[in-house]
């Protein structure tokens, strides 16, 4: 038999969870005293434990999208007013939604609102699976049980300790090069999979460079290319038939970006050829910043996001307008 | 697919460990607490895909049936058919799972290079989560019982105790039944020292594979192996930060379930003996991996003959059992060439033993080293093949680490040889001894310090979420 050290392993453990206990508590309160908040890990089993609650009651809210919904979406302002619903955060950052709204309009349970932030680029048909992945994953979770179980578990530690989302090594690298303590990062995630954007905690204008770099030189559209996307976009009117022949409904929302992101949205996709076209011809509920006054004046740091302490002036300007155009009755 | 949950580094587990622990230290019958274990492995291998454990269990009975008929049977050919039923069905599910698809594809391969368009049909197999490891422990039993090595085991429950023993099922060590086996026939559990070192080991297993191999490890490993164009330098921190991250994400998983089994009063073998402190590449794989190579040397190697029949036939015995074993990691010629380089390598050893002379100068310290360096450097070059998707990209590390390099290099990557460096260090101090020695050597505050020190930056340093490396074998 191989040999076991002889020591007082008693003694041992007791003072090592003294020792780790003492020091979870201290570096806990100097990561929070530097402004890090608990983040949870949002992965492909975070969303579909998300999904799981979207389907039964006709009183839910699935909110589908992207970062600018995860960011702009505050699940307080939503319950103040909205008080006996539910809402389901699905938004998935960097994608679009039309797999989540395809997903929903084929699950026979889900008879609540599917609100869909999409910009224009969304409803291009070659981006129409960019959440197939997760979508995927949820359907076969019943392959995985030890992962859902894992990610429940994660997310109650993740949610309380920042520690834990204080990314150690980039710390201890930042330490090591002479560059002091790391900021936090700017965005972090909530259990249910809302997220916070604190922009004073980054460099806005080198955000709003890069969002700028991403989109390039847009090349103005022509009739031909209005056609088709309005072509495509009406293509998921089965989608919206099929959530509404069981008493739901389904909630296009252009959210506001601003200043030169706005400009040159405004030169690819005009909102008069574009989501103007498709308002009047689709059946589901459209929502645009630019016709609704609350919707209209916030500002975007980075031209594409809104800051999250606008959140929930944004989440009750919009809810206020579906109640106002009955989409939701008995709030 | 990999959606590997059943990790020891998750929350999960610790709940499920603390559960079995719980049931196992109850003051209830011996059976039901063996049960109790078999029942918890065969939940922690269905977390991972319920499907699958149909393998499981086939595997599990047809072996023990092929084992209880071959020991009472009289007939030669009798008990040889009987051991072809069950090197067909558990090789048989291995070619099936894990190279159908890669054999579809050398074929297609081949017969495109002869003019011939042959496409396969497309196909997902997902691969069974340790089916290369309980694979190879049933075929050890059976070839056990066969050559009367040992007698069959008494009990099911024991023998199928043996197959699915959750701290070893999905990424070993791979034991023999003649080392687990007895150790469940006679009941226990661990005592008081065993469990505090068993947690010990535990804690210092997810050290090893969460913080130094997914924490600081991989990053630099992923954006080496990303690049199209790389320098030399990059080539080689690349490439020893892989060196550096398989063992700790390998010996890390071993020394976990080596832990997690002392806990519940079981022994497994060791799996890792400082592998990178090896002197000459038969020391390496004394040292490395060692359940894995002393199964290809009584199962593989002698069968074939080892070393009985001349140098030439020894060297041709020494070469295939590598390319099995590189096979055996993974359905990719980058595997097999993996394993025929340390093929060549171990021949090339006996050569150099047989036309070197002798002499007191290699036995110096001066000369250990150079030749330990030298076993080192050469192991990550064949990590390069292990490492690569495909040949182009091997041979353009490779061609990089031999100076060939192009390309930008990221200074801030060298910090992945400052653990790799303490880790070769360590290899080399303690290779002439074991943890265990060491360990009763330091005081228990010490020990309690360090302890909490491993514990404490696993809250710190979380790394990224990354399967066990070995998990996809």
């Amino acid at each position: 038999m191989p040999r076991v050290p002889d020591l007082r392993w008693g003694a041992t453990w007791l003072v090592s969870f003294a020792l780790v206990c003492g020091a979870v508590i201290g570096l806990e309160s100097f990561v929070r005293g530097r402004g890090y908040a608990p983040s949870i890990k949002d992965d492909d089993y975070a969303w579909a434990w998300q999904r799981t609650r979207a389907s039964g009651s006709a009183r839910t809210v699935a909110v589908l999208g992207a970062s600018r919904i995860q960011l702009a979406f505050s699940s307080e302002a939503f319950r103040e007013v909205l008080p006996g619903w539910r809402s389901v955060q699905l938004a998935i950052d960097g994608t679009q939604p039309v797999s989540s709204l395809r997903d929903l309009a084929e699950d026979p349970t889900f008879r609540g609102i599917a609100l869909v932030e999409m910009i224009e680029d969304g409803f291009v048909s070659a981006n129409w699976h960019r959440q197939d992945a997760q979508v995927a994953v949820y359907h076969r979770r019943w392959r995985s049980p030890g992962a859902m179980l894992e990610r429940r578990l994660a997310t109650a530690v993740q949610s309380r300790l920042a520690l834990v989302s204080a990314a150690g090594t980039r710390a201890l690298g930042s330490l090591v090069g002479g560059r002091g303590w790391p900021a936090p990062p700017y965005v972090i995630t909530h259990d249910d999979r809302t997220q916070f954007a604190d922009f004073a905690l980054t460099d806005v204008a080198a955000l709003r460079r890069r969002q700028l770099a991403r989109i390039g030189i847009p090349a103005a559209s022509d009739a031909a290319a209005a056609r088709a996307w309005l072509d495509d976009a009406l293509a998921l009117e089965p989608l919206v038939a099929a959530i509404q022949a069981r008493g739901g409904n389904v909630v296009y929302v252009r959210i506001p970006t601003c200043d030169e992101r706005w400009a040159a949205d405004e030169l690819s996709t005009p909102k008069a050829r574009f989501w103007d076209q498709l308002a009047r011809r689709t059946h589901a509920i459209t929502i645009h910043f630019r016709d609704e006054p609350t919707l209209s004046g916030f500002a975007c740091p980075d031209t594409s996001h809104l800051a999250s302490n606008d959140g929930p002036r944004f989440t009750r300007a919009m809810f206020e307008i579906l109640i106002a155009r009955g989409v939701i009755v008995d709030p | 697919m990999l959606a590997a949950r059943v990790q020891f580094n998750t929350y999960l587990f610790a709940c499920f460990f603390a559960l079995v622990l719980a049931v196992h230290q109850a003051p209830i019958p011996w059976t039901a607490r063996k049960i109790s274990l078999l029942v918890a492995s065969y939940v922690f291998y269905a977390a991972w895909d319920p499907v699958f454990v149909v393998l499981l269990w086939g595997s599990t009975v047809v072996d023990w049936l092929v084992a209880k008929h071959m020991v009472r049977s009289r007939s030669a050919g009798r008990r040889k058919l009987l051991l072809a039923t069950s090197l067909t069905f558990n090789l048989g599910l291995l070619v099936y799972f894990k190279y159908a698809g890669f054999l579809e594809r050398s074929l297609a391969s081949l017969l495109d290079a002869c003019g011939i368009e042959w496409t396969p049909a497309a196909g997902d197999l997902v691969l069974p989560i340790g089916i290369s490891f309980y694979t190879f422990m049933t075929i050890s039993y059976t070839l056990d019982v066969y050559r009367r090595r040992c007698q069959p085991a008494r009990s099911f429950l024991d023998y199928a105790l043996y197959v699915t023993f959750f701290p070893h099922l999905v990424s070993g060590p791979i034991v023999r039944a003649t080392e687990l086996v007895p150790q469940f026939e006679t009941p226990r559990r661990a005592t008081a020292t065993q469990l505090g070192w068993g947690l010990a080991l535990v804690c210092l297993g997810l050290f090893e594979k969460v913080v130094v191999a997914d924490g600081f490890l991989a990053p630099v490993v992923d954006h080496a192996y990303a690049l199209d164009q790389i320098s030399t330098a990059d080539a080689w921190v690349g490439t020893v930060a892989f060196a550096g991250q398989i063992f700790c994400d390998f010996a890390g998983y071993s020394t976990c379930a080596i832990g997690v089994a002392l806990c519940l009063g079981f022994y497994l073998p060791q799996n890792f003996r400082f592998p990178y402190a090896a002197i000459g590449f038969s020391d390496f794989w004394r040292r490395w991996h060692i359940s894995l190579s002393s199964w290809l040397r009584d199962y593989v190697y002698i069968s074939l003959g080892g070393n009985r029949s001349g140098p030439t036939r020894t060297h041709v015995n020494l070469l295939f059992t590598m390319l099995i074993g590189g096979l055996w990691h993974g359905a990719s010629w980058t595997f097999v060439a993996w394993g025929g380089l340390h093929g060549v390598y171990l021949v090339g050893e006996r050569v150099l033993r047989r036309v070197v002379p002798a002499s007191p100068v290699w036995q110096t310290t001066g000369a250990r080293l150079v030749i330990g360096l030298g076993t080192f450097a050469l192991v990550c070059l064949a990590w390069v093949f292990f490492r690569s998707h495909g040949f182009d990209q091997a041979f353009r590390i490779c061609a990089a680490m031999l100076g060939g390099g192009e390309g930008v290099s990221h200074p801030a990557w060298r910090y992945a040889l400052v653990p790799v460096g303490g880790l070769l260090a360590s290899h080399w101090l303690l290779r002439s001894t074991t943890l265990e020695d060491v360990v009763e050597r330091v005081p228990w505050p010490v020990v309690a310090t360090v302890l909490a020190t491993l514990v404490l930056s696993l809250f710190v340093f979380p790394g990224v979420d990354r399967a066990f490396i070995y998990f996809q074998f």
